[in-house]
């Protein structure tokens, strides 16, 4: 029976084929638009190494820098590791640099560890800037693109005061201690309601990006602190479960919820009641900004800022529909 | 072979022997009285650690059922993969990938956006049924996929799931262009995911109890649980004895996939959102679980009812931790030596009722 091994290989290669076909020909498809409208000068190879996949703040970062790269006229390709893991990222980036683009847009999931990885690109003379979080040595990028999470942080923990009258009980919920971006958020946060002497601080929560088990925390969070009058959530994951968990507790909305960042079902938990509150990073301009220094500087060799940073807007069930705030939101494709 | 008639049917022939009491109800194994005594020691302990009224309560005790109710489920499949000497490890993605077919469903059948922002759902009973119907029968397809690929061609199941791991949530990922797909109307969540059963059962809690029952019924009452553990303790005298290893396994693979089908439907009425990056975490817990309640990594051996404490004992642990005030990076140390000096002694007993 040796026709049964060959044909089911037969069939994996083809359906690995097709599978290639289908994903490349989607890049190929948006290479080529960009390409044909700079058919004059040379036309710039950029690529986008995004922090992780499927990361709706990271996705808007994406759009906007697609959106500035088709306008430039630049060929744009965007890489992500399957996990928030540096060494995953720097083995993609080690592929990368092997296809020699003309400038980098990185998300570094490690400012430190990067490092060894963005001095290879500066020597061969491929120019970087880095978005969202940024390279502990800062000669090896042009600039940064960053919101600043420290400074996220801060308004996180001004937003929690405002919001309880100053007094009361309140924690931290967020993802797990090691990426930079999470972590200053809730350095931020931690430090700026030291101002505060009326809002009592009960501690930090840590999940893995998982929906359910920061709902088991946060019930259980509840449970030890029946008083508490706020919380605030660093990520999407840990917004979504602690908005739960405090349904389930029949406390939403009494319990005021602040979470970080504007992601569809964050903006549908904002507008069912279970967050009070939404910081949200301008996601799509620092991709936008990002890329539109990085082709200024190729083209014309315009030295970007060292930082720029496209701020915050916080939303709340009143203002969420206003045309300006949504500009902020995360798309939902 | 007869079949007596009279006499409870014959357990399989185990390398051991096991203790049988039948002055105990049927209803827990007597060897899986000691873990059991290890759960009721923890409940113990943290409620004389945390402040009165927070740990023991009744509210408490939902919460936890009901956090734990997704994992119960999971578990019950698990442990029969176990007991069989399979092994699934695609569970997590393929419950994402449920949410995510369900999630889009039920957001695009039941109305369309301007119609949802008022909470007006024309069309709600449709979508339901699509959404939780075509959950479940994905689930049940990518377990029947595990277990082509088991049974035919032949893969180890270790990597025959582990590619299924990849494959499921990268196809997720494709559907929902890699972000959580919200948009579940807010009725499915306020009634089922967030509803109570008479006003004091979480439906979801509800759910998971009557999976489980069923699943205790299989595993210790007919024919297809005395097969299972046939299968695992010893394939070849099993073959020999007529049983059809390949239909047998097949059935636990959809099985599996089937109840990562309903997780998925319970975990999009209880969040309102598919969650992509979620579930990561699901397949170790369901195996530890099931490898704490006493069932051999290696097959031949296990318990429903000893799975149900190996899921409680780091339900348990967890919310006390959080509730008597334990520091997060001493929670994980202080959950990884509980584990392991809760089933060590539990083994030391097993060891001991086995030399006996």
């Amino acid at each position: 029976m040796t026709i049964k091994p060959i044909a089911s290989l037969a069939v994996i290669g083809a359906i690995t084929l097709s599978i290639g076909a289908c994903g490349s020909s989607n890049k190929s498809s948006s290479s080529s638009t960009s390409s044909s409208a700079s058919t004059s000068k040379k036309s710039f190879t950029v690529t986008l190494s995004l922090g992780v996949q499927g990361c709706p703040f990271c996705i808007a970062v994406q759009r906007g820098a697609e959106d500035a790269a088709k306008k430039y006229g630049v060929q744009f390709k965007t890489v992500a590791p399957p996990k928030a893991d540096v060494n995953l990222q720097i083995q993609q980036l080690n592929a990368v640099i092997a296809s020699k683009p003309d400038g980098l847009l990185i998300q570094p999931d490690d400012g430190q560890a990067i490092v060894a990885t963005m001095q290879q690109f500066k020597s061969k003379n491929v120019p970087a800037i880095t978005v969202d979080t940024d390279a502990n040595n800062t000669s090896l990028r042009l600039g940064t693109v960053t919101s600043d999470n420290l400074a996220g942080g801060k308004l996180a923990a001004d937003q929690l005061n405002k919001v309880t009258g100053g007094t009361g009980q309140v924690a931290y919920i967020g993802y797990t201690p090691g990426a930079s971006t999470t972590d200053q958020r809730q350095k931020g946060f931690e430090s700026q309601l030291k101002k505060y002497p009326g809002l009592k601080y009960v501690g930090a929560q840590f999940t893995p990006d998982d929906t359910t088990e920061a709902a088991t925390k946060m019930s259980a969070v509840l449970k030890r602190y029946p008083k508490l009058t706020a919380i605030f959530a660093g990520d999407e994951a840990n917004a979504i479960g602690s908005g739960t968990a405090l349904r389930q507790a029949g406390l939403a909305g009494k319990v005021k919820l602040v979470a970080f960042d504007g992601a569809p079902d964050e903006v549908q938990a904002l507008k069912q009641g279970q967050a009070s509150m939404l910081i949200v990073q301008n996601a799509y301009q620092i991709g936008y900004a990002g890329m539109e220094q990085l082709y200024k500087y190729l083209a014309h060799k315009t030295p970007p800022a060292p930082m720029t940073n496209p701020g915050y807007v916080v939303a709340t069930k009143a203002n969420v529909d206003d045309p300006k705030v949504q500009k902020f939101l995360y798309p939902a494709k | 072979m007869s079949v007596d008639t009279d006499t409870p049917p014959a357990r399989p022939p185990f390398p051991a022997r096991v203790l049988r009491n039948r002055r105990l109800p049927r209803l827990g194994r007597t060897e899986n009285v000691w873990i059991g005594l290890i759960l009721v020691l923890l409940v113990v302990a943290f409620t004389i650690l945390s402040p009165p009224g927070t740990f023991l309560t009744w509210d408490n005790a939902t919460s936890i059922l009901l956090d734990a109710s997704e994992l119960l489920i999971l578990a019950s499949g698990m442990t029969f993969l176990l007991i069989a000497a399979g092994l699934d490890l695609s569970i997590g993605s393929v419950v994402v990938f449920c949410a995510v077919v369900s999630a889009k469903l039920l957001s695009s059948l039941a109305g369309t956006t301007s119609e949802a922002n008022v909470g007006r759902y024309p069309h709600l009973a449709l979508a339901v049924v699509v959404g939780v119907v075509t959950a479940m029968v994905a689930g049940t397809l990518w377990g029947m996929f595990n277990g082509f690929v088991v049974v035919r061609m032949k893969v180890p199941p270790f990597i025959a799931t582990l590619g299924t791991m990849g494959v499921a949530l990268g196809a997720a990922q494709v559907i929902s262009h890699g972000i959580n797909v919200p948009g579940v109307p807010i009725p499915m969540q306020e009634q089922f995911g967030l509803g109570k059963v008479f006003g004091a059962i979480p439906w979801p809690v509800v759910v998971a109890v009557v999976v489980v029952a069923i699943a205790w019924t299989i595993l210790a009452r007919t024919r297809f649980g005395m097969r299972t553990m046939a299968i695992g303790a010893n394939q070849e005298a099993a073959r020999r004895a007529g049983i059809r290893i390949g239909g047998h396994v097949m059935a636990l693979y959809a099985a599996m996939g089937f109840l990562a089908g309903l997780v998925a439907v319970i975990d999009v009425s209880r969040f309102g959102t598919a969650s992509i990056g979620g579930h990561t975490q699901d397949v170790l817990s369901a195996i530890a679980a099931v490898v704490i309640g006493g069932t051999s990594l290696f097959g031949g051996r296990g318990s429903i009812s000893g799975t149900v404490i190996g899921v409680f004992i780091p339900a348990v642990l967890i919310n006390g931790f959080v509730i008597v005030g334990v520091e997060p990076f001493w929670q994980n140390i202080a959950v990884g030596l509980i584990l392991i000096g809760a089933v060590y002694a539990d083994q030391l007993r097993r060891r001991r009722a086995i030399r006996a």
